[in-house]
């Protein structure tokens, strides 16, 4: 059986760094040239990245990033196929962060409400509008009821501190 | 200055203030001044709108109706030019350690008057835990009530399907009183309600079915009417510990 855990959100949200702070293979990246003028990045993911985990039985854990743009929606409800929970990053720099985050509520909503999602807002050291308080309000007013919490996916730890949460909704 | 805190950081209570009346530069720098002066206070002091455990007053808001001490349980400090006829009173310009001192005293008021609150609610508490009461998390909290590992923890599981305090402390490795304090900080912020009542039909985003997979707990009667969970068809028993152990995280399972 495939275990996996799915990391989504807009492109440079930083799914693909969150996947590589814990993963033990350099993650697997489809990249291609950024076309997209709005996004200050030369590169994004079209397709998925992946990374992976070996349990000491030696079972993987599969560390899945969708694909950032809607219009790969298609492939989400794929891989939300059997996962285990859900990481929702945001980009708090964006235009419009709450409204990037209501897309991946609406896009996992079957995912979330079966099994366990955490949403991790970053560059708010930066960005501090809006703050947790409106995150929490938006995802109240969806009817999702999760952690929402300031993150630095750069470090391996707070990508740690991001799974425990899933995995303490799964064990509860 | 005054002898900074002793407590760990991460245990000193949480008190919030509102602020009413002052001018928008002074409740600004008053409210930058709580900042900075947060690592030597007693307690972790956090601003919100209102129903603060303090209320900060301009000496120009009109002095609110006499009120027997019970009917008035939030302490006032008026900040201005003008002591007013009772009550503490931090006069303008503000000086830090005036401050540091003023907040400390009424820091030490508040946490006292709630734990006098607390060891009523305590004993209500008990006899909901007796009945079965679970508590149901509304939303998620506001940062500020989420000011340790424990906390995030217990509001995640919280968040995850309603717990009694007893199967709080069992899920969680928290204690009984650090388990009633949240609950406490919780209810008081709007941001919980009991099974007894309140309950809004605020949609849980998890299976009310989901388990705990890695380790049969027993409730015994802290929720006699709940049905045994059911095993989740995608978890497979062991697996949240084995993904655990390769995260290094420790076990979040119950006490044995």
């Amino acid at each position: 059986m495939e275990h996996k855990i799915l990391f989504t959100g807009t492109m440079g949200a930083g799914k693909t760094t969150a996947i590589a702070a814990v993963s033990e293979i350099p993650p697997v990246r489809t990249e291609v040239r950024n076309s997209d003028t709005s996004v200050a990045k030369a590169t994004t993911t079209v397709g998925l990245d992946y990374g992976e985990l070996t349990l000491d039985n030696g079972e993987k854990l599969r560390l899945y990033g969708t694909p950032g743009q809607m219009r790969f929606d298609f492939m989400w409800r794929i891989l939300a196929r059997g996962a285990l929970g859900l990481v929702v990053l945001v980009d708090n720099s964006r235009p419009d962060p709450l409204a990037d985050l209501e897309v991946y509520l609406d896009g996992f909503a079957e995912l979330i409400e079966k099994t366990a999602c955490v949403v991790a807002v970053g560059r708010m050291e930066t960005h501090s509008e809006p703050g947790l308080e409106a995150y929490a309000q938006r995802m109240q007013d969806k009817g999702v009821l999760c952690p929402v919490l300031p993150a630095n996916v750069t470090d391996p730890q707070q990508v740690v501190q991001l799974l425990e949460l899933l995995l303490i909704q799964l064990e509860a | 200055m005054n002898t900074p805190a002793t407590a760990p950081r991460a245990r000193r209570p949480l008190l919030s203030f509102s602020v009413e009346g002052l001018p928008a530069r002074d409740e600004l720098l008053f409210k930058s001044l709580v900042r900075l002066l947060d690592h030597r206070t007693h307690q972790h002091w956090a601003w919100q709108v209102e129903d603060a455990d303090l209320r900060v007053v301009g000496d120009r808001l009109p002095a609110p109706p006499e009120k027997e001490p019970a009917d008035n349980p939030v302490p006032l400090l008026t900040i201005g030019e003008t002591p007013p006829p009772r009550g503490p009173f931090l006069r303008l310009p503000l000086h830090a350690d005036a401050l540091e001192a003023m907040l400390n005293r009424l820091g030490a008021l508040v946490v006292h008057a709630r734990e006098l609150g607390l060891a009523a609610a305590s004993r209500r508490r008990n006899e909901q835990a007796a009945h079965g009461e679970e508590y149901r998390l509304l939303r998620w909290p506001s940062a500020t009530l989420l000011d340790s590992t424990l906390r995030m923890k217990l509001a995640t599981l919280l968040a995850s399907r309603p717990a009694s305090l007893q199967a709080l402390q069992q899920r969680s490795n928290a204690s009984a009183q650090e388990c009633a304090d949240f609950i406490s900080v919780l209810e008081r912020a709007g941001f919980v309600a009991s099974s007894g009542g309140g309950a809004t039909g605020f949609a849980n985003s998890r299976a009310p079915e989901s388990i705990w997979p890695d380790s049969h707990i027993s409730t015994g009667n802290d929720a006699p009417h709940a049905a045994p969970p059911a095993p989740r068809a995608n978890v497979e028993p062991g697996l949240l510990a084995r993904i655990r152990s390769r995260l290094g995280l420790l076990s979040s399972g119950p006490r044995t």
